[in-house]
């Protein structure tokens, strides 16, 4: 298709200017960048440089050993170190990289969202349609995490070839190609659970479409899938086994937020951080919220469609199987789900970011429509009515919505403004003429409807850079604070802080002075080792766990545990002669770090029941190397990490299966002759990479190859 | 120009109209109430359970009387179904006692919020509640929370009673 000048001038503006607008705090305040300090910076950023360290070694990086006692890298749900975004963490801070990923990132989604709907619609309406959706709460919730970030470009990227090559007779090279590159980076860039979400949209576009009549592109499309997710299989296979014994999988944050049908109900027609009698946790707050406006215009756009039903009956499929079934399954899943397993630790809400562009091809097409012509006469009196019923409960919202009385001005003006564009439609009976002015109403009514997405997501009223949003935070939140604590501790030795780790985020952070830190934060976390702490009343339960009083030395000790970071005086600590080395204010809050009397290590042997610790150890890629001291009869050596799986180890090259310890630490049995010993983590076999790589260059050929014969046997 | 771009450089136009306004008003150049939307508080507490059949169930600074068989849902669909809105517990018991919440006396509030304590006026007399939390919306940390607390007969004496209070925390 082509585009005018002064349409792509157009939609090249409005993508400078969204990209501008996520970024708005980072120009209102200084120094204040795009990063959410809580999954950004105690997740992403912390395994992207544990992950940056190992790939400079020229290893794969496939554990963070300075996390929870080892915590897998691939195969983890937030850190991606092969993804196309995690690029620009190479080259920047990491505030500034995560800052600079989401202009360029925003500004591509809404150009290839553009460019999908502008097959099926105006430029004006494939525009506001583009802004409809990536403003929608849910995409743009999650658009601020490295781990969803490229979900909704990758899908739009994708739709946008597959749409190109049904338009063509014989597919170029060039767009198979990128059709896999897209897939590939898809399955490389976000996270699986999207990923898998997002499948039966992308396999069943086409089919759809062009009513069965693409089956070669469908097979291609098919074909360049199964070739990426080949490729990409062995991340995919260790998600899947990592988060089978995570903490998470029993589990879920999601759940249980909205404990009426009646909350659940009117959660989609207005932000329920509005309205709700209490508090609701992150996204959920507003993740939900369609607005009436969007419910009503895609149903009357839907609507329009139907008077020319042959004609239209492409886009009404895709609507109706791809936008409203995925709406209605989304809906009952998130809150009816909770007894099927897997399905009841996701949030099923995320199956709406990929029907959101189906749903908006209907609010396209009612801007586009004629409203005299392309609406039965019964529709226009069911409008009609509809929009009278709008205005009977808008003056009798106290007795019909209480939870809604007192509603914003926003919410009221949208609320008329719908019943307004409904009463338009209705008057279309009577007039002859396109009707511009409805046209107008609708997207008025819907630039309304984007304010409290963008006012809420962005924390548009809190009036600093401060956390409390998650967009945006001060540049020093990056990292670990206060920073003076990590130059009193040895790099290569353990921490443990007592804090919620998900949000404070010490333990992680503290791989930035090359510090070991011991509470859980990641997905994968492992079930098996947090049951052995809460058996041992080490930990206290949260979103995942953190370790806490009464502190047990002798346990401390077998865990290598040398420093505790406290957020006040421990006079009990201090008896049990841990000394305070040094305390520090951040933020008006007092941080006490203590230190471990026994000089624990994260490697010893055990001797006469008591652990001998060893300070001859070198943290490796992947793994640990220690030089073993002078013995005289056998026993053990313990490196405190969870014996998962993957772990080997090798005792003067000669390789031994780790056991683990009754406080879930990986030890081997070692003699008086014994030198050294290498523990390493191996989770991917090489073969298995090279088979990957080479199956899916093979479909990759094959698939351009057959289908440039067929090319030529056509000529 | 066409009619077709004139309606596009017009959204345009808005859209960017909006973004600036969302600029100024995040900037605090200039207050617009229009983006100033409400943000949902508190959490449940559980104050009592069992009392003449009901439960005390608080949420932000107010004490609901919830008879047993209906749900917990908003506050204000709850007053429908026979749940009594108190500032107290004592004065949720009181509604209870008298199987209404229209009572004479109730508490009625007389200064939010001074040094953490709600004070409040119950015909001559004068009680305090511990206030809540300005950001969270539950209550500032106390061993009681909703207990209403006897403080004086006129407003001074009850402002130096909370003020004596504070100082015998310290």
């Amino acid at each position: 298709m082509k585009h005018s000048r002064l349409e792509k001038l157009f939609i090249f503006y409005l993508a400078i200017t969204v990209s501008i607008l996520i970024l708005i705090k980072v120009f209102i305040y200084d120094p204040c960048y795009a990063f959410d300090s809580n999954d950004d910076v105690n997740h992403t950023f912390v395994n992207l440089k544990a992950s940056q360290d190992i790939m400079q070694h020229g290893s794969i990086p496939e554990i963070n050993l300075y996390n929870n006692f080892g915590t897998p890298i691939i195969g983890d749900a937030l850190t991606f170190p092969f993804s196309i975004q995690s690029i620009t963490y190479w080259l920047l801070p990491n505030y500034l990289a995560m800052t600079v990923n989401r202009a360029i990132i925003a500004f591509l989604t809404i150009i290839f969202l553009f460019l999908f709907f502008r097959t099926f619609l105006s430029p004006l309406s494939a525009m506001f349609s583009s802004l409809l959706v990536f403003l929608s709460p849910g995409v743009f919730w999650n658009f601020a995490h490295h781990h969803y970030q490229m979900a909704l470009l990758c899908f739009s990227f994708i739709l946008f070839i597959q749409n190109k090559c049904s338009c063509q007779s014989r597919p170029r090279v060039i767009d198979i190609f990128l059709l896999w590159i897209g897939y590939t980076v898809f399955f490389l860039s976000v996270s699986i659970q999207p990923v898998l979400l997002s499948l039966p949209f992308l396999v069943l576009f086409i089919p759809i479409k062009d009513r069965l009549k693409s089956i070669r592109t469908w097979i291609l499309n098919i074909s360049m899938l199964i070739s990426a997710a080949i490729l990409t299989s062995p991340q995919t296979y260790l998600f899947l086994k990592s988060i089978s014994g995570s903490t998470r999988a029993h589990w879920s944050p999601y759940s249980g937020l909205f404990t009426t049908e009646r909350q659940q109900l009117l959660s989609l027609l207005l932000p329920a951080g509005e309205w709700m009698h209490i508090a609701i946790n992150g996204h959920f707050a507003i993740a939900t919220y369609f607005s009436i406006a969007f419910l009503l215009f895609t149903i009357a756009g839907f609507l329009s469609l139907l008077k020319e039903y042959r004609k239209n009956f492409s886009v009404i499929s895709m609507i109706l199987l791809l936008g409203v079934v995925p709406l209605v399954l989304g809906f009952i899943l998130q809150f009816y789900g909770q007894s099927i397993p897997f399905v009841k630790s996701m949030d099923l809400t995320r199956l709406w970011w990929f029907a959101m562009p189906f749903l908006a091809i209907a609010i396209g097409k009612l801007i586009d429509s004629d409203w005299k012509k392309d609406f039965h006469n019964v529709f226009k009196i069911l409008a009609g009515l509809t929009s009278l019923a709008l205005i009977f409960v808008y003056f009798s919202i106290d007795n019909v919505i209480p939870e809604f009385s007192s509603l914003h001005i926003i919410h009221t003006l949208a609320f008329l403004g719908t019943a307004l564009c409904l009463l338009a439609v209705f008057f279309s009976i009577f007039r002859d003429k396109k009707a511009i002015i409805g046209n107008w109403l609708v997207i008025l009514t819907m630039f309304l409807v984007l304010i409290p997405t963008l006012v809420y997501i962005l924390g548009l009223n809190i009036k600093s850079c401060n956390k409390g949003n998650h967009y945006f935070s001060y540049e020093n939140e990056a990292t670990f604070q206060p920073a003076s604590l990590l130059s009193h501790m040895t790099p290569g030795l353990r921490m443990a802080t007592r804090e919620n780790a998900a949000v404070e985020g010490h333990d992680l952070k503290a791989i930035f002075g090359g510090i070991l830190g011991s509470n859980a934060r990641a997905i994968v976390a492992s079930e098996e080792l947090k049951d052995i702490f809460y058996k041992n009343h080490l930990i206290k339960l949260d979103d995942t766990y953190f370790f806490t009083q009464p502190w047990q030395t002798d346990k401390l000790d077998k865990l290598g545990i040398r420093y505790l970071l406290l957020r006040k005086e421990d006079k009990d600590l201090e008896n049990r002669r841990w000394q305070l080395i040094a305390s520090d204010i951040y933020s008006g809050e007092k941080y006490f770090l203590y230190e471990n009397p026994s000089k624990a290590t994260p490697v010893y042997i055990m001797k006469d029941g008591k652990p001998l610790f060893i300070s001859d150890f070198k943290l490796v890629p992947n793994g640990i190397r220690v030089e073993i001291p002078q013995i005289t009869e056998p026993t053990f050596l313990v490196a405190t990490f969870f014996p998962s799986d993957p772990w080997r180890a090798f005792i003067d090259g000669r390789e031994t299966r780790p056991s683990m310890s009754e406080l879930g630490m990986m030890q081997i049995p070692i003699n008086p002759n014994n030198r050294s010993v290498l523990f390493v983590y191996r989770s991917l076999k090489p073969i298995h990479l090279i088979f990957a790589f080479l199956l899916s260059i093979a479909i990759l050929s094959a698939t351009i190859f057959l289908n440039l014969r067929n090319k030529y046997a056509q000529k | 120009m066409e009619s077709s771009n004139r309606i596009i450089l017009i959204t345009v136009i808005s859209w960017l109209l909006i973004i600036a306004s969302l600029f100024l008003h995040t900037s605090g150049i200039i207050k617009i109430p229009f983006f100033n939307l409400k943000q949902s508080k508190g959490a449940i507490v559980v104050v009592e359970e069992n009392y003449k059949g009901f439960n005390l169930v608080a949420i932000k600074e107010e004490v609901y009387a919830i008879p047993h068989g209906i749900p917990l849902s908003n506050p204000r669909r709850m007053k429908r179904q026979g749940t009594f809105e108190a500032h107290s517990k004592e004065e949720a018991k009181r509604m209870i006692d008298a199987n209404k919440e229209d009572i004479e006396p109730r508490l009625y509030l007389v200064e939010n919020n001074f040094r953490g304590f709600n004070i409040y006026r119950l015909g001559n007399r004068y009680y305090i509640v511990r206030a809540m939390h300005k950001e969270h919306a539950v209550p500032l940390p106390t061993k009681y929370p909703y207990h209403e607390r006897y403080a004086g007969s006129n407003i001074e004496n009850a402002r130096g009673f909370v003020t004596k209070l504070k100082e015998s925390e310290f």
